[in-house]
């Protein structure tokens, strides 16, 4: 919102401050303000002129001679040009909207500075032709001496208003400037209406009150469609309104000072006025010409029956203000602020007049607004006639609120020690009526805070606090237990396996959206199944939660290939299934493509995710069958599963190579591996370390190369030899896996390694070879050849 | 005796002078053997002893061949030692590496700045007595809104553009939704913080993204002040930026789960408060939305507002990392791009 000094300064004195200093003070004990708009930084050297002389050059074009201080030789290219007119002459060196203009010469005529339209001024948004002053004007005065043109704007932010309704209009600015600064203020000047109360009322009827709270209208006849005079054009530009016509300025204008929203109808359309909700759908336009479909139940404006205003959001256009209106009839009202909003968002409008009225309005303002804009039309159009008394149907829910609340309450929650008084001054400079009842303070509050500003007794500790000011609080340290912070398991573990994947195997850490990419998806052939959709998107592509991080990372990947060969990223990050979410663990891996680097990849995947699972619950996982995965290639994939008591086996996640079709997307020879954990399931598995005691004797190592079937699954090998057992055994380990020379075609030679000792002796040699022939033979009954 | 006398002199006076020009290790073995060794002189020498008559005489003899034999011992022994050392010089000097040749490290393992600032936000709270707390980005609208204070048709519910769900729920737009889920379960006094996702819905520029990361905390005990609400930032943020000191300002912010509700600026750490442009010339920086708990956001935990209150604060995490790293556009955090997330060694 835009604060116009010069208005302020109507109502409490602040011309005796910089608007740096005042929008500071506002900033730090009312709401943020976000600038400050100074006009004389951008116009200077506006003056009041006469056109003495106008001489057309060619088609468009006109000599003319304009007299402010002194003569000056331009030339105009505005329609309207002609002798006698008065209008606004910036001279040469002047500032138009940060441009200097200086003299110029067109086709060899000299012209110095230049005539302005309404929109040069930034006044309005005519360019059509020069702005045009009254015959009455003295020529040869700065504008500034004679109007508010070179006002200071404080941009209030609008969201530091939102609970603040009072704030919604210069006026309501005063009262805080008031408190602030300890000054008196004055209210806007409003029209008697008793001189009018016999007048007849006009016939106002609300049948929603649940959603209309006061509605207060008068008729006024032999008004006239004019200009406004030029300093409410100003004043309502600078305060960023487009100005039209007095009767609809007015209502911008009341509703700017006071935060009244106002609405001119044209007293001709309008007979009765009913205020009811909608019973059906119907479409309605509204005055800026838009068909607009309007949902049952949204509260209407009628004549009689014809609906002729969205109520609180905008007017029709069967019934405004048109350039010949005689008369007029005015709406001041006040509506249920959660309909309003509820209702403009549904329908999708937004407006000066719904942003008020969705905070909570004050419905004493009501009377007030409608008060305002008739003193102001008197002030402007004396010719006017009330066509009806004020006529004021009110039914007000609101109560000023009361609050009881103690001095000691006050100062314990701020944390500061200072005099009762001080606390009761401050209360009262914000018009708060404050009485002292036993051990108790009654604290009431105004009606214009009284709508859902203040209701409890915290906020009167808000209210004492920002004026007697946040710096007068001494920061101090709350008393607190010793008391051991409680342990959090997931991020412990989430960072175990973050430190291990980027420090141990290099692998990046990436983050990303929760959402699918659709587009990608589509590329790639992921097709997707029940995934919770959003229900606003930020593209349409976006509008499916993600339900596998391996698109995001595949995604990731095409993109890095572009400046990179080989990479692993890796995330650990929601997916989100049906209603609940789950936290995955997932990672890419790209490779050259080399010699069985399908192979190789698959292999370096599965030790890293067996580091991870070691890490975290002291076993390995189990890899069962291969994966059914749409973009996982089926013959070089595994399905994982776990268990941390060795009987009931959970399905875990996934590993294996990336789909071969993938591939031909990509311009660069490469196997990507990548695997999916639910990684927040092995959070609940703790790895315990036990010391177990070990043989201070020697022990002996055994290398055995065995030759393998390359077809016999590993795992079933691996079982058989288990079946060797000798009480001399200390440890068991798969040492090394070789294909090659020397080893025969569809074979691989497997070396194990045997650990034996006994915890009593040094082993002799007959012991260890006898371990020798007795595994030796053991091998040989299971129908395996030792290599050597 | 005399005899004797001139005889291990002569050997002595020998020995000198084939030492003299001694050059290396291996003669001085020969000499060794020669002059100290059981087939040495000395050794026939010792033979002589039962020429001489007398015990005294014997005695006197014994002394002067083993005074010689030992003065041979001490020589030879110097002169081992003296020849080891040049040894080892001279193997020093022989050696030399070129330390500045280059080693290629495979090291290029990268954790995601987010992750930098949430331990470094954790460690600091941690240490405050701060427990860590999480709740789910997938979100009721419940936990998100009303249990804050934030009724359907509340304005507030625009200020924090929200993602909804077709199955009724929401994304998460604030890491506050943890507030109630906390007080439902713990009993005050309490101090946690809660880090996380969160989403909103904008369009999204170098400053704007749909999703970023927050850390929210809470305090509820008993007579908890404004005061101490700035005490703790103070020291919280004083951590955070490395700053002896550094200095807070509250301003009056309006949030429906807080009353009352702060705005709380830092002095620009660019400028000193002299105003630039990263804090737009006012020599403040906005950070911490933050204010005492709204009574009613303490009744929906199941707290009794009459006997508890506290605080509660919100730190922006990517905010935090843009500041720490410098980095210019918030779309990069979400890029996936190694070009971006390798610089986080």
């Amino acid at each position: 919102m835009k604060i116009s000094l010069r208005w302020l300064n109507d109502f409490v004195k602040v011309d005796d401050i910089s608007p740096k200093e005042l929008s500071q003070l506002l900033t730090m004990k009312t709401a943020e303000t976000e600038g400050i708009y100074s006009k004389k930084d951008y116009y200077s050297n506006i003056y009041t002129c006469e056109i003495v002389e106008a001489v057309k050059i060619d088609e468009k074009h006109f000599k003319c001679k304009v007299k402010s201080d002194k003569i000056y030789e331009l030339i105009s290219g505005a329609p309207n040009t002609r002798k006698g007119l008065k209008t606004f002459h910036i001279k040469p060196g002047g500032k138009l909207d940060g441009e200097t203009i200086s003299t110029k010469s067109f086709s060899g005529e000299i012209s110095e500075g230049m005539l302005l339209s309404g929109k040069e001024l930034g006044i309005n948004n005519d360019h059509s032709g020069l702005f045009q002053l009254p015959e009455e004007t003295r020529v040869g005065l700065e504008i500034g001496e004679f109007t508010d043109f070179y006002d200071d704007i404080i941009e209030i932010d609008n969201k530091s208003l939102t609970h603040r309704p009072d704030l919604w209009g210069i006026f309501g600015f005063s009262r805080e400037v008031k408190a602030i600064l300890g000054r008196q203020n004055k209210t806007p000047k409003i029209f008697e209406k008793n001189e009018i109360q016999n007048l007849p009322e006009f016939p106002i009827e609300i049948i929603d009150r649940e959603k209309c709270y006061r509605y207060v209208g008068v008729k006024i006849d032999n008004i006239k469609v004019e200009q406004s005079p030029l300093n409410i054009q100003i004043r309502l530009s600078n305060t960023g309104h487009v100005p039209r016509n007095i009767i609809v300025d007015l209502t911008n204008y009341v509703m700017t000072e006071i935060g009244q929203p106002l609405h001119a109808f044209d007293g001709e359309s309008i007979k009765k006025i009913v205020v009811d909700s909608a019973k059906d759908d119907f479409i309605f336009t509204t005055l800026d010409k838009v068909e607009r479909k309007l949902p049952k139940g949204i509260l209407l404006i009628k004549n009689e029956n014809t609906p002729v205003a969205i109520a609180g959001i905008m007017g029709g256009g069967n019934s405004d203000i048109k350039d010949n209106s005689k008369s007029l009839f005015l709406e001041s009202a006040n509506f249920d602020a959660s309909h309003i909003r509820k209702m403009s968002t549904r329908i999708a409008l937004r407006t000066d007049s719904s942003a008020r009225f969705e905070k909570s309005l004050d419905p004493e303002n009501s009377l007030i607004g409608c008060l305002r804009y008739v003193q102001l039309l008197k002030e402007n159009q004396k010719e006017i006639k009330m066509a009806s008394c004020i006529t004021d149907k009110n039914y007000n829910p609101f109560k000023k609120n009361v609050i009881y609340t103690d001095y000691t309450y006050i100062k314990k929650t701020i944390g500061i020690d200072i005099e009762d008084e001080k606390i009761k001054n401050i209360l009262k400079s914000l018009e708060f009526e404050v009485e002292d009842e036993k051990d108790k303070i009654k604290i009431t509050a105004p009606t214009y805070r009284s709508t859902k500003d203040i209701s409890i007794k915290e906020d009167i500790v808000e209210e004492v606090v920002r004026i007697y000011g946040f710096d007068n609080v001494k920061p101090a340290l709350p008393k607190l237990q010793i008391k051991a912070p409680l342990r959090n398991v997931e991020n412990e573990k989430d960072n175990i396996i973050k430190d291990l994947l980027t420090y141990r195997y290099n692998l990046n850490e990436v983050d990303s959206h929760p959402w699918f990419d659709d587009k990608f998806n589509k590329k790639v052939g992921y097709k997707t199944g029940d995934e919770i959709e959003i229900k606003n998107p930020i593209t349409i592509d976006n509008k499916f939660l993600r339900s596998s991080l391996l698109p995001i990372l595949l995604k990731f990947s095409f993109e890095n290939l572009k400046y990179f060969d080989e990479f692993s990223l890796y995330e650990i990050g929601k997916t989100f299934h049906k209603d609940t979410e789950i936290k995955k663990l997932g990672i890419i891996s790209v490779d050259r493509k080399t010699k069985n680097q399908e192979e190789k990849s698959f292999f370096k995947m599965k030790l890293i995710i067996n580091d991870i699972f070691e890490r975290l619950t002291g076993k390995e996982p189990e890899y069962r069958t291969p994966t059914e995965h749409q973009l996982i290639n089926p013959s070089i994939s595994s399905d994982i599963y776990f268990s941390q008591d060795e009987k009931n086996f959970e399905f875990i996640g996934y590993i294996g190579i990336i789909h071969p079709k993938i591939n031909s997307l990509l311009d660069k020879k490469v196997v990507i591996s990548f695997c999916e954990i639910e990684i927040e399931r092995l959070y609940r598995f703790e790895k315990n370390i036990l010391f177990k005691q070990f043989s201070t004797f020697p022990q002996t190592s055994l290398d055995f190369s065995i030759l393998k079937n390359k077809k016999e699954i590993f795992k079933d090998f691996e079982n058989k030899l288990k079946e060797f057992k000798n009480d001399l055994i200390k440890d068991f380990k798969i040492y090394d896996i070789y294909t090659g020379e020397n080893i025969p075609e569809g074979f691989e030679s497997v070396t194990v390694r045997y650990t034996i000792g006994s915890d009593q002796k040094t082993l002799t040699g007959e012991e260890i070879e006898e371990f020798q022939k007795l595994f030796i033979s053991f091998i040989k009954d299971k129908g395996y050849t030792l290599r050597n | 005796m005399k005899k004797l006398k001139e005889k291990l002199e002569l050997f002595f006076k020998e020995f000198e002078d084939e030492i003299k020009n001694l050059d290396s290790l291996e003669k001085l073995k020969d000499i060794e053997i020669k002059y100290s060794g059981k087939k040495s002189q000395l050794h026939s020498f010792l033979k002589l002893i039962g020429d001489f008559k007398t015990a005294e005489e014997k005695k006197e003899a014994g002394f002067l061949i083993n005074r010689t034999k030992s003065e041979i011992e001490e020589r030879l022994k110097v002169l081992k030692e003296n020849f080891e050392k040049k040894e080892i010089e001279k193997r020093l000097k022989e050696q030399s590496i070129d330390f500045t040749k280059p080693v290629f490290s495979q090291n290029d393992g990268s954790l995601h700045p987010i992750t930098f600032i949430k331990r470094d936000v954790e460690r600091i709270l941690t240490g405050m007595g701060f427990s860590l707390v999480t709740g789910p980005e997938m979100e009721t609208e419940y936990y998100n809104f009303e249990a804050l204070n934030i009724p359907p048709t509340h304005p507030a519910r625009d200020m924090q553009d929200t993602f909804f769900l077709l199955n009724g729920m929401i994304l998460r737009t604030h890491t506050s939704s943890c507030q109630s889920r906390t007080l439902e379960k713990y009993n005050p006094p309490l101090r946690i913080f809660a880090p996380g996702k969160c989403f909103r819905y904008e369009s999204i520029d170098a400053s704007h993204e749909t999703a970023f990361y927050q850390v929210e905390g809470l305090v509820v005990d008993q007579n908890i002040t404004i005061a101490n609400l700035i005490g703790t930032m103070k020291t919280l943020l004083s951590e955070i930026f490395h700053r002896e000191d550094i200095d807070v300002r509250l301003r009056p912010g309006y949030f429906p789960f807080v009353e009352p509700g702060f705005e709380l600026d830092i002095k620009c750490i660019i400028c000193n408060g002299k105003g630039c442009s990263t804090c737009k010339h006012s020599g403040w920086l906005e950070l911490v939305p933050c204010g005492m708990v709204h009574p009613n956001v303490l009744k929906y935990g199941g707290i009794d507002p009459e006997k508890y209150n506290g605080f509660a604060f919100g730190l922006g995490l990517t905010r935090l990392a843009m500041m720490r790293y410098k980095i210019n556009d918030i779309r990069f955090l979400n890029s996936g791009d190694l070009r971006f997330l390798k610089q986080f060694r």
